[in-house]
């Protein structure tokens, strides 16, 4: 085993270590692994941007055209107003940049969750419904009764009673119960997603560990 | 403070009230007080002698007899040793401050009234008294020697020829209870005979009024010999040749009752003045013409024009009248009624008086003292409020009295700060009647206007208990009863039954808010961490020997789904491949990634390009590429190398909107056969979905291969669904199908395959067993509840 590979697992068999110490409770060893954890992700995260994002765009602009050039520094403008926002008195500098990202990404988001969730997954509810074979009618009913009924729980439309209180639709109530249920279902998977992916990750490094140790004593 | 009886209820009430504070009732007008502009009426007290005690009777009749052969013999110096108690060495002071209409045995004490030349000349009077026609200085010039005018009154007669009459120097008669008076006469006598006062012709009426109204139809008439009796008072009134410049008026009215307890220093102290009763005199003389508010001098400060050394180098002694316990013959010469003053006060006192005097300086011989200037004057007795000597005259006056003796204090004119604190015993002076007074007692009251603008003495309350035990005046009265009280209302809140309602609502917020919620018993605490240690223990246990033993147990059904639309790919075709997944996630997107990767590298050498949707996901593609063993040398990898067979984009910013632009350029993105989401966030994955969907149909219509997390993958399934996304590995239960069906190819997902198994299984097994347990917990006690 090289060296470097020898140090980066044994780095990693400590640190693996440290954070499981916190089944005995939050200690110092588990917060100095966290917070070396962050650390290291922010620093990373903070080179990557100036390396690969702003040095990147800076090599590439176009010294010899100024037309392209006075396009080329506009974000990296826009980008340093929004350093203006640290100080309160100058902070109005960065309106505009904030609000281009604003508006941009939101619309976007919504041109995006228009044409790529809204209408393709109406689309896909409807034309689950297969007339022609059980399955698919099975398939397609209980997909259409499931997004029926789930609308309907969070249905809070209400008429005062003769007596004064305040309740649903029989008919509404009834599928509000329902959709309950398959909103229960629906969060269940959820958990256990990520109970999977967290009992995953546990195997993971506990396979790494046991990889270390098996090479380390040449097993 | 005196009371005013009402008329209709006949219950006692304060004087400065109008109505009665029990009936309501108007009450009749205060009669005590002198209005402006109006004379003081003349009483009679000749009645008031048969309330004298008889001790002072005898006294005074055995000075009579002595007088009659002793008159012209000039009195020695008074010898200290002899002194007796300061009980009464002021009282000749106080008698001849009285202004106007002096009774005639009291003209005849006050001689030295005549030489009233030295002192300065009092201020405009209008109209003095005939009193002061004899006593004024600027009426008749002094005279030393002069002998007393014979007078109609006996008592009259008999005070003059008293009042010059030397004392014995020593008294050789065993001590009784005369001796101190006689010593008293000694101290008092001035070196030179002063002349007599002639009387003004007035007879002592005003003292049987005043007597007749104390005692009522309850005494008996005056005996015959009460005229010889004043003869005690005849020696009080000696009083010395130079007279004083100052007054004691702005002193409290009961300052000339201290100094009938002052007592003249030892004769071996050279004293530059002598405080004598002649002194008293002339601010007798100045009370009647110099201007009531203005406080006066001490009555014993010797006038400027005083060249002859006093006989005793400080003023009276009052107090502390105890010392002279220890003096076991002025112990016997002292009455019974001066005894009990004598004795030492039970609560002590906050000062002492004779502190006072021990501050003083004496005056020294070669520097004669000056008269105060009239602008400044000073009291005669500079007494800080709540005096040590204070409760000593209240022990000495709480002896029988005579009623004349124990009526209400006067107020001065315009007491100066000093002299509002009266004595203690100023309250008691409240059963004499207002109306009995005489009338030069009634010249002193304070006039109507006096009373309106300075704080009355009387109203103040001396503090007898805590702390402020003996000050006068700390805690101001509020009169019960006053129309000034205000008015009670109510201060309940008015609020309807909403707002009740709503801030009981608010209350009951507020409290669940702050109410700190039951603590676990530390049992149960205690056995929830061993129960958690013991789960972690069983897990780090379980998984640890199957990954440690290699365990491959488990069947993983194939499958050939992504086969087929690997299949389906261009051979040596770019992949897109972008990386959406935090480092926390590696792990488990890694092992999912591989059969995908694999069979790609493998089957159609695709040409991976890796682009990072965050920036720390950039740092992750050589990881995924050595854990999926595709950077690996052959034959343990497949030996794909950087820039060469995979590429890496590096970090795309601006999430969705980065991602549109990214997929909006079709030279960049049509080259693209297909394209593998690695995301472990539902949102951004989605993101990137439905801008493949937005960017068109030529985009969509590549094959989109989204490889999910565990917890992201359900959320992604409809658009697997939709045909939006070709296929959605769902975390390591669909990359087993995969694997299995790839040789379980690169076998990352086979060596964890069996782990995640049993420890779903042990999970499940565990959240069985506790549900059991909670659901017999609850049974049993549901069944103790019941029992």
């Amino acid at each position: 085993m090289p060296v470097v590979e020898l140090v980066s697992a044994l780095v990693g068999f400590v640190l693996t270590l440290m954070v499981f110490s916190y089944l005995i409770g939050d200690n110092p060893l588990f917060r100095f692994a966290v917070y070396l954890f962050i650390g290291v992700a922010s620093g990373y995260a903070a080179a990557v941007i100036v390396n690969d994002i702003l040095l990147a765009r800076l090599q590439t602009l176009p010294l010899t055209d100024s037309a392209r050039l006075a396009l080329g520094l506009i974000p990296f403008l826009l980008a340093a107003s929004l350093l203006a926002k640290l100080f309160p008195r100058v902070a109005w500098l960065g309106s505009f940049a904030m609000a281009l990202l604003v508006g941009v990404g939101a619309a976007t988001a919504l041109a995006g969750a228009v044409s790529g969730t809204l209408i393709p997954q109406s689309e896909a509810a409807v034309n689950a419904v297969d007339l022609r074979s059980l399955p698919g009618l099975l398939q397609g009913s209980v997909m259409l009764a499931g997004t029926i009924f789930t609308l309907a729980y969070f249905q809070f439309g209400a008429k005062r009673a003769a007596d004064g209180s305040v309740r649903r639709n029989a008919l509404l109530e009834a599928a509000a119960w329902a959709g309950r249920i398959f909103i229960a279902v629906t969060l269940g998977v959820l958990f256990a997603g990520v109970y999977t992916a967290a009992l995953t990750a546990l195997i993971e490094r506990l396979n790494s560990l046991i990889t270390f140790i098996k090479s380390f004593l040449g097993l | 403070m005196a009371d005013i009886r009402c008329p209709n209820c006949g219950k006692e009430n304060p004087d400065f009230l109008d109505t009665c504070q029990f009936c309501q009732s108007p009450l009749p007008p205060s009669d005590w007080k002198i209005h402006i502009g109006e004379e003081p009426t003349p009483k009679s007290t000749g009645e008031l002698e048969p309330i004298l005690p008889d001790w002072l009777k005898d006294i005074r009749q055995q000075e009579m007899d002595k007088a009659e052969d002793e008159i012209l013999i000039p009195p020695p110096k008074p010898k200290v040793q002899q002194e007796p108690p300061d009980l009464l060495a002021g009282l000749m002071s106080q008698s001849e401050s009285e202004e106007e209409e002096l009774p005639d045995w009291l003209k005849g004490i006050a001689p030295s009234l005549k030489k009233e030349e030295a002192a300065p000349p009092p201020a405009a009077q209008p109209s003095p008294p005939p009193f002061f026609g004899e006593t004024h200085p600027s009426a008749e010039p002094a005279s030393t020697g002069a002998p007393a005018e014979p007078s109609a009154d006996k008592l009259a007669a008999w005070f003059p020829e008293n009042f010059n009459q030397p004392a014995p120097q020593e008294t050789d008669s065993a001590p009784s209870d005369d001796d101190w008076l006689k010593n008293l006469e000694a101290f008092t006598v001035p070196e030179e005979p002063a002349p007599a006062q002639p009387a003004a012709g007035e007879d002592l009426s005003w003292l049987r009024d005043l007597e007749a109204a104390a005692k009522g139809a309850e005494e008996p008439t005056a005996p015959a010999s009460s005229e010889e009796d004043l003869d005690w008072l005849n020696k009080l009134g000696a009083v010395p040749q130079e007279p004083a410049p100052a007054q004691p008026a702005a002193r409290e009215d009961l300052d000339w009752l201290k100094n009938l307890s002052a007592v003249t220093e030892p004769p071996t102290e050279p004293a530059p003045a002598q405080p004598a009763a002649g002194e008293d005199s002339d601010w007798l003389k100045n009370l009647g013409t110099s201007e009531p508010a203005q406080p006066s001098a001490p009555a014993f400060a010797e006038p400027a024009e005083t060249k002859e050394p006093p006989a005793s180098p400080k003023p009276f002694q009052t107090a502390p009248l105890n010392e002279l316990l220890g003096d076991e013959a002025l112990r016997d010469a002292t009455p019974d009624w001066l005894k009990a003053a004598l004795e030492e006060p039970k609560m002590p006192a906050p000062g002492d008086l004779s502190d006072w005097f021990d501050r003083q300086e004496p005056p020294s011989k070669e520097t004669l003292p000056t008269p105060p200037s009239p602008g400044a004057p000073t009291p005669a007795f500079d007494l800080p409020a709540g005096d040590s000597s204070l409760p000593d005259l209240d022990a000495l006056f709480n002896v029988e009295m005579p009623d004349w003796l124990t009526g209400e204090p006067e107020k001065p004119v315009a007491p100066s700060p000093e002299t509002t604190s009266a004595p203690p015993f100023a309250e008691e002076g409240e059963i004499l009647a207002p109306a009995e007074l005489p009338s030069w007692v009634q010249a002193m009251r304070p006039v109507e206007s006096a009373i309106s603008s300075t704080p009355s003495t009387a109203d103040l309350v001396t503090e007898r208990e805590g702390p402020l035990a003996g000050f006068r005046g700390v805690i101001p009265l509020s009169p019960i009863g006053s129309s000034l009280r205000p008015k009670p209302f109510s201060l309940k809140l008015q609020a309807s039954e909403e707002q009740e309602a709503a801030a009981a609502l608010l209350e009951h917020l507020i409290e669940s808010e702050t109410a700190a919620k039951p603590s676990q018993p530390a049992t149960k605490a205690a056995a929830q961490h061993a129960l958690r240690w013991a789960l972690s223990a069983l897990f780090l246990l379980v998984l640890s020997a199957i990954l440690w033993l290699g365990l491959r147990v488990l069947y993983i059904p194939p499958s050939s789904t992504l086969s087929d639309l690997i299949s389906a790919l261009p051979d040596a075709s770019p992949v897109l491949i972008v990386i959406d997944y935090d480092p926390a996630f590696a792990g488990e997107l890694e092992a999912a990634a591989g059969p995908l990767l694999d069979q790609l590298a493998l089957s159609k050498h695709s040409i991976f390009e890796f682009i990072a949707a965050s920036p720390t996901a950039s740092g992750l593609v050589e990881r995924l590429m050595r854990n999926t063993n595709l950077s690996k040398p052959f034959p343990s990898g497949l030996g794909y190398r950087p820039a060469e067979h995979y590429f890496n984009l590096g970090y795309l910013p601006g999430g969705a909107a980065g991602a549109a632009r990214f997929i909006g350029n079709p030279q960049t993105f049509s080259r693209y056969a297909a394209i593998a989401l690695l995301t472990d966030n539902v949102e951004s994955s989605r993101g990137w979905i439905e801008q493949l969907e937005a960017a068109g149909p030529q985009i969509s219509a590549k094959p989109l291969i989204v490889v999910a997390s565990a917890q992201a993958a359900p959320m992604l399934q409809p658009y697997a669904a939709s045909g939006q996304a070709q296929l959605v590995v769902n975390g390591l239960y669909d990359a087993a199908k995969y694997e299995a069906l790839n040789v379980s190819r690169p076998g990352t997902v086979r060596t964890y395959w069996d782990a995640l198994g049993f420890g779903l299984m042990l999970t499940i097994v565990a959240i069985f067993i506790g549900g059991v347990w909670n659901l017999s917990l609850r049974l049993r006690e549901q069944r103790n509840a019941m029992k």
